[in-house]
C-alpha cells in the first residue's frame, strides 16, 4: 500500500464528510429561509 | 393481576373468531410452508454447517409469518372498529395490550408447531441436540418478537401505509433476538450446545425488557 | 390498578399547546462560530500536529472525524431517548421537536460514521466491511433511525406522530446496546473479528481527538437550534393550511 493510495481514502473521508454535513447543512438553511418567508406548503410534511 | 383476566377475555374473542373463519392462520401458515419448501430449494441440504443455515431459513420463515399475522390481526380489528369498542370498555389498556398478545402467540405458535416437523423432514433435520430445546428456544425467540410486532402493529395500523410500515420497524429491532434464536435453534440441530445458555439467557432479557416497555408506552398510544 | 383515566396528560388527543417560539435562538450564532473555528483547528490538527500512525500510516487520520462522529451519533439518538420518554410522560410539544430534530441530525452523522469506516476499514486492514459488534450496532442504529424517520413521514396527526415516534425512539435505544451484545457474542465464536487495536494513544493524538469531540459537539448543538427551530416553523405552516 503505498502512501499516495492511502492519501486518496483520507481525502475522500474528509471531503466526503464536508460535503455530507455541508449539503445537510445547505438544505436546513434554505427549508429555513423558505418558511421564513412565508411559504406555505400545501402538502403538510 | 388483574390485567389479566380482560386480556385473556380479549384473546379469547380472538382466537374464537379465528377458529371460526381460520382467516390469519391459514393464509400465515400457507405463507411460513411456501418459504420453508422455496428456501430448501435453494440452500444445501448437505454439508457443513447446513444446520446454521437451516437455523436461518427457519427463523426468516418465522419472522415473516409473524409480521403477516400480526399485521393481520391489527388490521382486522381496525376494520371492523373493534378498538373503539375495547377502549370505551372498563378493560385497561394494557389488558388490550396482553390480550392482542396473547392472541397473536397464539397464531403464531400454531403455526410454527406444524412448520417445524415439516422443516425438519424437508431438509432433513435430526435435532440431535434434543427437541425440547428447539422448543424452548422457538417458544421464546417468537415471544420477543411478538412482543415488539404487537406494539409496533398497533401503530402501523394507523399509518398511511397501513401494516406495510411494520417490517421495516420491527426487523431492526429484533436483531438480537433473532440472533439469539437461530443461535439455539442451529444448537438443537448440531447438538452442540456450545454458549446457548448465553443465548437463551439473551432471549429472556430481551423477552422481559420489551414485554415491559411494551405494557408501558402501548396505553399512550391508544389515544383516540 | 389504573385511578388516573382521562386526567394524564397522556390521554390528550392533541399535545399540550404552549409558547414554542419561532424566533432564532441566541445560542446559535455563538454555536456557529464556535463550532466553524473548532472544525478549521481539529483539520489542521488532524493533519498538521498529530503523528502519522506507525502501523495504519496515513489513513489512520480518518480516526478524528469518525470516532467523534460516532460518539454523537450516539449521543444524538440518547437525546432522542430522552425526548420521547418526555413525550410521553409530560406531553409536550416541544420534546417531540427535540427528538424529531435529534433523530434527523444522528442519521445524518450516523451516515458519516458508516462511510467514513469503510474508507478507513479498506486502506488499513484491507476490508471495507466486517460485521464486528460496533460496526453491525452501528448498522442497526442507522437502520433504526432510518425507520424513525419513516414512521415520521407516514404519520399525518402530530400528536399521534409524536407519540408513535416515542415509542419507537424507547425501544429503538433501549434495543442497540442488546445488538452489541448479542453480535459481539455471535462473533466471537467466529474468530476473524477484526480487533480495533486499542494500546495507548500518544498524547498528541488524545488531544486531537479531544479537539474533534468538542468540534462534534458544537456542531450538533448548532445544527439542533437551526432544526428544531425550522420544525416549528414547519409545523405553524402545516397548522395554517389546515386551519
Amino acid at each position: 500500500m503505498t502512501l499516495a493510495k492511502d492519501a486518496v481514502y483520507v481525502i475522500a473521508a474528509y471531503i466526503g464528510s464536508a460535503l455530507l454535513y455541508g449539503t445537510y447543512l445547505a438544505l436546513l438553511w434554505s427549508k429555513e429561509r423558505r418558511l421564513e418567508r412565508g411559504n406555505r406548503d400545501l402538502q403538510p410534511r | 393481576m388483574n390485567w389479566f383476566a380482560p386480556a385473556m377475555t380479549i384473546a379469547g374473542k380472538d382466537l374464537r373468531l379465528e377458529w371460526k373463519t381460520r382467516d390469519v392462520v391459514a393464509s400465515v401458515g400457507l405463507f411460513a410452508l411456501l418459504v420453508v419448501v422455496t428456501a430448501s430449494f435453494a440452500f444445501p441440504t448437505t454439508g457443513d454447517g447446513r444446520e446454521g443455515i437451516a437455523a436461518g431459513v427457519l427463523w426468516m420463515a418465522f419472522l415473516f409469518a409473524a409480521l403477516l399475522g400480526m399485521g393481520r390481526t391489527m388490521a382486522i380489528e381496525k376494520e371492523d372498529g373493534c378498538i373503539d369498542g375495547l377502549l370505551t370498555s372498563p378493560a385497561p389498556r394494557e389488558s388490550i395490550f396482553l390480550g392482542k398478545l396473547f392472541a397473536n402467540l397464539g397464531f403464531t405458535y400454531a403455526v410454527e408447531l406444524v412448520i417445524l416437523p415439516v422443516f425438519i423432514v424437508l431438509l432433513r433435520l435430526d435435532p440431535a441436540g434434543g427437541p425440547w430445546l428447539l422448543l424452548l428456544g422457538t417458544f421464546m425467540g417468537t415471544l420477543g418478537l411478538v412482543t415488539v410486532g404487537t406494539l409496533f402493529s398497533a401503530m402501523a395500523v394507523n399509518t398511511r401505509g397501513r401494516e406495510a410500515i411494520l417490517p421495516l420497524l420491527v426487523m431492526p429491532v429484533s436483531v438480537p433476538v433473532m440472533i439469539a434464536a437461530v443461535k439455539v435453534s442451529e444448537a438443537a440441530f448440531t447438538g452442540e450446545w456450545g454458549s446457548t445458555t448465553a443465548w437463551l439467557l439473551l432471549t429472556l432479557a430481551y423477552d422481559a425488557v420489551f414485554l415491559l416497555v411494551a405494557i408501558a408506552t402501548f396505553p399512550s398510544l391508544m389515544e383516540e | 390498578m389504573n385511578v388516573e383515566t382521562d386526567a394524564l396528560p397522556l390521554d390528550a388527543a392533541v399535545l399540550e399547546e404552549e409558547a414554542r417560539p419561532l424566533t432564532r435562538s441566541k445560542y446559535r450564532r455563538p454555536l456557529g462560530v464556535l463550532a466553524l473555528v473548532a472544525a478549521t483547528i481539529l483539520v489542521a490538527m488532524a493533519f498538521l500536529y498529530a503523528p502519522e500512525d506507525l502501523k495504519q500510516g496515513p489513513a489512520q487520520r480518518i480516526f478524528y472525524i469518525h470516532v467523534p462522529a460516532a460518539w454523537i451519533g450516539f449521543m444524538a439518538f440518547f437525546v432522542v431517548f430522552v425526548g420521547s420518554l418526555a413525550v410521553l410522560f409530560t406531553g409536550k410539544r416541544r420534546w417531540d421537536d427535540i427528538a424529531s430534530s435529534s433523530a434527523e441530525i444522528g442519521t445524518i452523522f450516523t451516515t458519516a460514521v458508516l462511510i467514513t469506516g469503510p474508507l478507513w476499514g479498506r486502506p488499513v486492514w484491507g476490508v471495507y466491511w466486517t460485521w464486528d459488534p460496533r460496526l453491525t450496532s452501528y448498522l442497526m442504529l442507522w437502520l433504526i433511525y432510518l425507520s424513525y424517520l419513516v414512521l415520521r413521514g407516514y404519520v399525518a396527526d402530530p400528536a399521534r406522530r409524536a407519540k408513535y415516534c416515542a415509542v419507537l425512539g424507547i425501544v429503538g435505544f433501549l434495543d442497540v446496546p442488546i445488538v452489541y451484545l448479542s453480535v459481539r457474542w455471535w462473533r466471537s465464536e467466529h474468530p476473524t473479528q477484526l480487533v480495533f487495536e486499542r494500546g495507548g494513544l500518544p498524547p498528541e493524538m488524545l488531544i486531537t481527538l479531544m479537539v474533534g469531540l468538542a468540534t462534534f459537539t458544537l456542531f450538533y448543538a448548532y445544527l439542533m437550534t437551526v432544526r428544531v427551530r425550522t420544525g416549528r416553523l414547519q409545523e405553524a405552516a402545516d397548522e395554517e393550511v389546515l386551519s
